[in-house]
């Protein structure tokens, strides 16, 4: 394994040390955090029975898990520089791919949601093969592997596949299980990301991949892991859904691979790479859930929520931005 | 003869028959012509050169893939005419309107379009009509363009019926009911208008539809924020094919089932098993088979109808088929749903 300090001394590279590294994002994360808190007193003084009460607020978690579990990949890809835009088709694709196992072939659940995350991974391995050692953009490689994988999951699926295996509505504590699952993985990547040294690689290749390269950092290896990862949190995120709804849609993670980027980028991700934390994309997520939950307890109409939902976005980013600026 | 010269003559025999060869099996790659079928027209003409092009956006929609594409097929396999399936995978209205006018320039026999957008296709329908290329608009209707008939649902009829299936499972009780949809798109507007002609005369309060982009993730968020918002919250009503499904797991996970009634558009079979287990009410499907069944029918009788209305139909403009086919739709309950479910 790649030592990441020998990284520093050995090229003249613009790596941020570690503490560098954590301090703008952190800052970004404990500002949605604070603006996150603030929306959930403000609510709970506005509308004390419909939000403040236990059935709501495990409404939004419950609702919140899909994306979130996609977002903890994610940014453990945008740390690294990268980003895919498969991640909802290969979701669709993984569910469909396991009911079909588990109803029409009769597999037993952990062989048919086993063999699915082999799936994954293999897809995942492809979008970080083409990435990484053929060189095409991760833009155009997700963009095409979107549409194939959103047409297999059609192909072999039609509108949607029953899924037996419900392991997924089950509750702990009152809260339903892919929240918790969700949370396990959140504190999983977590521990890789801030503490190994393996993953801290990735912050290093997101911030000068050249360099990190000269240092001795395998690159293209790390590159490809991280779009396997990926895959295979993506395909875990399908089968979890799927068992929440007994049923695997085929086009139920449309629109999910922008909806992770979002988080990730609220919760301190950097397009160009080399920022993030996990925890930031739980907060990014949740705040995403937050607005838009709190936009239809207020009564607010459709259109009116597209506009100010977005426009929340571009603030937040945009306030970062200056107080990073004014920083330096 | 030499050894080297057989050897020559050997080589040359089978370079000539590895070529013959090859020809035999790129030719073979090739289909053979179809069987001439007796026409559709009784005249025992073949028409298997004319083409009928079915052009939408979010072309493999499931339910397209589901209902609307085995038919066509099998209507293609009918009248001995090939079908084609044109069109973006994603709603790109700019990328629509480009497979229109691309399919149209190669003179297909006939086109149908589906209505993604009433507005921004008319150019396009009306290029296609004037440049001799018969339109007919289904499931979605740009009744402002050139189009020779709109075949599928009345989207008003179909919002009555859910509206109808809503009143009939409340019993008289008041209270609020949410609506969730495509709000953009026209047909849902028609089916909001639809179901609330028939719901708020008997004193239920509508609320403003909610956004549900056409995703069950999304449309069980919604639902689930919805149901928290509105206490006293009597009935859900969905109108794209994802809302039903959405809707259902957020009452089955408020358990709210049997407390709120819930009704939807479309019958497939996740809406299916939902209404079996009776956390939806009531589907509302659509003949969807029809809308690309009797869309090619009805561009194959534009070109060989024998019916005359005048000297020169074609120069008066008068067309031998109905303006508008409306396919009608199907009510789903718990008391008939096991004829449904596969």
């Amino acid at each position: 394994m790649p030592e990441v300090a020998r990284a520093q001394p050995s090229v003249q590279v613009d790596t941020p040390s570690p503490r560098k590294l954590r301090l703008p994002a952190f800052s970004r994360e404990l500002g949605l955090a604070a603006l996150t808190l603030f929306i959930v007193i403000l609510f709970s003084i506005l509308y004390p029975y419909s939000f403040m009460s236990v059935a709501n607020l495990n409404a939004i978690l419950r609702n919140l898990a899909f994306q979130g579990i996609l977002a903890i990949g994610m940014m453990m890809l945008m740390v690294g520089g990268s980003f895919d835009l498969s991640v909802g088709a290969m979701a669709s694709l993984i569910g469909v791919i396991t009911g079909r196992l588990l109803t029409s072939w009769n597999w037993p659940a952990p062989l048919a949601i086993l063999a699915g995350l082999a799936v994954a991974a293999m897809g995942g391995f492809f979008n970080g093969f083409v990435v990484a050692k053929v060189r095409v953009n991760a833009l155009i490689t997700t963009l095409g592997t979107l549409g194939m994988f959103q047409g297999l999951a059609l192909l072999i699926g039609g509108p949607s596949v029953p899924f037996e295996a419900r392991f997924a509505q089950a509750k702990f504590l009152g809260v339903q299980l892919p929240v918790w699952l969700m949370a396990g993985l959140a504190l999983v990547a977590h521990y890789g990301l801030a503490h190994t040294r393996f993953f801290r690689q990735y912050y290093y290749i997101g911030s000068n991949a050249k360099a990190a390269h000269l240092s001795g950092i395998n690159v293209e290896r790390l590159q490809m892991l991280s779009f396997t990862i990926m895959g295979v949190i993506a395909g875990f995120a399908g089968i979890v859904f799927a068992s929440r709804l007994a049923s695997a849609s085929s086009t139920v993670g449309r629109g999910a691979e922008l909806q992770a980027i979002t988080a990730a980028i609220l919760g301190g991700a950097s397009l160009t790479g080399g920022k993030g934390t996990i925890w930031g994309a739980m907060i990014g997520v949740f705040f995403m859930a937050l607005m838009q939950n709190v936009l239809i307890i207020s009564r607010v109409s459709s259109e009116w929520q597209e506009i100010i939902v977005g426009a929340v976005l571009v603030l937040a980013v945009a306030l970062d931005s200056v107080m990073n600026r004014k920083r330096l | 003869m030499s050894a080297k010269t057989g050897r020559t003559i050997n080589r040359r025999q089978a370079l000539q028959a590895g070529a013959l060869g090859a020809l035999g099996v790129f030719t073979g790659c090739e289909k053979a012509p179809q069987q001439k079928r007796s026409g559709a027209d009784g005249t025992g003409r073949s028409y298997a050169d004319e083409e009928y092009v079915w052009i939408s956006a979010n072309s493999n929609l499931p339910l397209f893939t589901a209902h609307d594409h085995p038919a066509l097929k099998l209507v293609g396999e009918e009248l001995g005419v090939k079908t084609q399936i044109a069109g973006p995978n994603s709603i790109d209205i700019p990328g629509l309107v480009a497979a229109i006018e691309q399919t149209a320039a190669r003179k297909p026999a006939g086109m149908m379009v589906v209505g993604w957008d009433p507005k921004a296709l008319v150019p396009a329908i009306n290029m296609a009509v004037e440049g001799g290329v018969p339109v007919v608009c289904v499931d979605a209707d740009v009744s402002a363009s050139k189009r020779l008939a709109f075949i599928g649902t009345d989207w008003y009829d179909l919002g009555v019926r859910q509206g109808e299936a809503m009143i009939k499972a409340l019993g008289g009780k008041k209270g609020k009911v949410a609506l969730l949809g495509l709000i953009e798109q026209s047909i849902d507007q028609q089916a909001f208008a639809g179901f609330r002609s028939v719901v708020e005369k008997s004193g239920v309060t509508v609320l403003d539809p909610q956004q549900d982009r056409g995703n069950q993730a999304e449309a069980a968020r919604v639902a689930a924020a919805i149901i928290q918002a509105h206490p006293d919250l009597v009935g859900m009503a969905g109108f794209d094919s994802e809302s039903g499904p959405g809707m259902g797991q957020a009452i089955k996970e408020a358990e709210k089932a049997g407390k709120i009634v819930a009704t939807c558009v479309e019958a497939e079979q996740q809406h299916l098993r939902l209404i079996k287990e009776g956390v939806l009410t009531a589907g509302v499907g659509q003949k969807r088979e029809l809308f690309t069944y009797m869309g090619v029918k009805a561009l194959f009788e534009i070109r060989h109808s024998r019916l005359r209305f005048t000297s020169d139909d074609g120069a008066a403009g008068v067309t031998p088929i109905p303006v508008n086919y409306n396919t009608g739709t199907y009510t789903v309950t718990r008391e008939n749903v096991h004829l449904f479910l596969k």
